[in-house]
């Protein structure tokens, strides 16, 4: 039966192809028809295949921006690999009982998907198995991976806050590409900014070391440290308790920070695209407390003090551009 | 725990039982590998299970594990890739836009999109391309051949392989 139907879907993807090769003539076509019309499932084999083309077709107007998204969304895709034979023997034991170790899922997730993650206006907290509480802002994402000797989490994306349970046994571990940070009891900020990852201290402190072990910087409460694949440096100090208000309120407080940075952030709790000219933007620098719930207002406070063109083609475009004197 | 309860317990256990087997048919035949099809159908579960989603008044049970597994592979990060990527190129043109693409025209593009991006998931690399220049762009299969250097025989090869694989992908 599954051999019929393999079959059907072979001719029907011959007599499609050929159809178009041939341009679509009077007689093919009446043939085709004929065929159609042998069963059901003959009819549905082809309707399928028809859809998807049709889905593309429609496209066509606008192929170049199409294509663009379709080449993204698989670009840097591996080959997903084979994960964790326990997950299976899981799956077997499927119907006698959904364990609830399946609520524990997270060790088990692999690429798919993040084991967490948020869109561009989500924020999510979400308490962990140990008791640790983790929050994340717009557009993050981050996996899990606890055992018996450790607690560790990849920081993907974005930006992540989080409140370490203590627990002398297993340390606390945040990796990212850059490096990793360790903790055995603590509340910190980790966030991804292009090849940075940025740590804030907002309580006791961790040991942070670049991806190649070459620096390990021990990082105390109210300081702030850039961690590079090959090194680690301290970047100021910060304010534990704006910070704390900051993320209750979902703000985002910056101090002297370049426009292109900030433009970064924002652009990660909104949908659509913030489109600027990072070198032409580079010089222009931000102090602000800004709401990241209401991305326009903040964008609008921003445009109150820096001399700023911003021009909305649709809320989901807008460009920004350094306003020169007028020229008249 | 609260997902401990009995009831929803059961009807997750009935929702496994009475289509677990479907889903991992179903992505198996759409991803072409068994191993990460059961990985897919027992995250699509664990997800549902995360989420406590209600699942006891489902009309559409099928439906809604498909949709949920799709959010699995076409996840918000690769949304916010397809959706920079889509507008950035958007902009260039950006005259074009004025007054001729509404939000809501870019939204439902934007959708379209990913959804094509869903049915092409697990489509051999080359296959793919052929197929998107093929059918979107409307080249010829001589063409292809030419611009990812195949010889035109195994454009149709690809071609075929191609569609084959969307007939498998909306199979459900």
């Amino acid at each position: 039966m599954a051999e019929q139907h393999e079959t059907i879907d072979e001719q029907a993807a011959e007599w499609i192809l050929r159809l178009h090769e041939e341009g679509f003539s009077e007689g093919l076509r009446l043939d085709f028809e004929c065929w159609k019309r042998q069963s059901p499932q003959h009819a549905a084999a082809a309707l399928r295949m028809q859809d998807v083309i049709n889905r593309l077709q429609a496209l066509r107007e606008q192929s170049v921006p199409a294509k663009a998204a379709l080449n993204a969304a698989f670009a840097g895709r591996k080959a997903v690999t084979r994960r964790k034979q326990a997950l299976r023997a899981l799956l077997i034991a499927g119907c006698l009982a959904l364990p609830a170790t399946l609520l524990l899922k997270s060790q088990y997730l692999g690429q798919w998907m993040a084991d967490i993650s948020t869109g561009p206006n989500d924020w999510k907290t979400q308490r962990l198995a140990d008791n640790s509480t983790i929050t994340l802002s717009g557009t993050s994402a981050l996996n899990l991976r606890f055992d018996a000797q450790e607690r560790r989490i990849e920081l993907l994306q974005g930006e992540v806050l989080i409140e370490v349970a203590h627990d002398s046994t297993r340390p606390f571990v945040v990796q990212t590409a850059q490096g990793s940070m360790r903790a055995l009891g603590t509340r910190f900020v980790v966030k991804r900014q292009g090849d940075t990852t940025v740590l804030t201290m907002l309580q006791s402190r961790v040991a942070a070391q670049s991806a190649n072990e070459q620096q390990t910087l021990e990082v105390a409460a109210g300081s702030r440290a850039l961690i590079h694949r090959d090194a680690v440096e301290l970047a100021g100090s910060v304010s534990a308790a704006s910070i704390n208000q900051a993320w209750e309120r979902h703000q985002l407080v910056v101090e002297n920070q370049p426009l292109p940075e900030v433009l970064d952030e924002i652009s990660r709790h909104r949908r659509g695209l913030l489109q600027f000219d990072r070198a032409a933007l580079a010089n222009l620098r931000v102090s602000a407390v800004l709401p990241l719930d209401d991305t326009d207002r903040a964008l609008q406070l921003i445009a109150e003090t820096l001399p700023l063109q911003i021009k909305t083609w649709t809320p989901w475009l807008i460009m920004i551009s350094q306003l020169h004197p007028a020229k008249k | 725990m609260s997902s401990g309860e009995p009831s929803y317990q059961a009807a997750i256990t009935e929702l496994y039982c009475a289509h677990h087997g479907w889903l991992f048919g179903w992505l198996r035949r759409k991803l072409g590998c068994a191993h990460n099809a059961a990985d897919l159908a027992h995250d699509t579960f664990a997800r549902i299970l995360n989420a406590r989603e209600s699942v006891a008044t489902l009309r559409e049970p099928r439906a809604f594990l498909s949709t949920t597994a799709r959010r699995l592979i076409i996840d918000q990060v690769r949304r916010k890739q397809i959706e920079n990527a889509y507008l950035q190129e958007l902009a260039l043109t950006a005259e074009a836009l004025e007054g001729f693409q509404s939000p809501e025209q870019i939204l439902s593009t934007l959708e379209a999109l990913e959804q094509i991006a869903f049915i092409l998931e697990g489509m051999q690399e080359k296959a793919r391309q052929a197929f998107v220049l093929y059918y979107l762009d409307g080249l010829t299969q001589s063409d292809i051949a030419r611009q990812l250097g195949l010889s035109d025989r195994t454009v149709r090869k690809y071609l075929i392989q191609a569609l084959l694989h969307c007939s498998h992908s909306l199979d459900t």
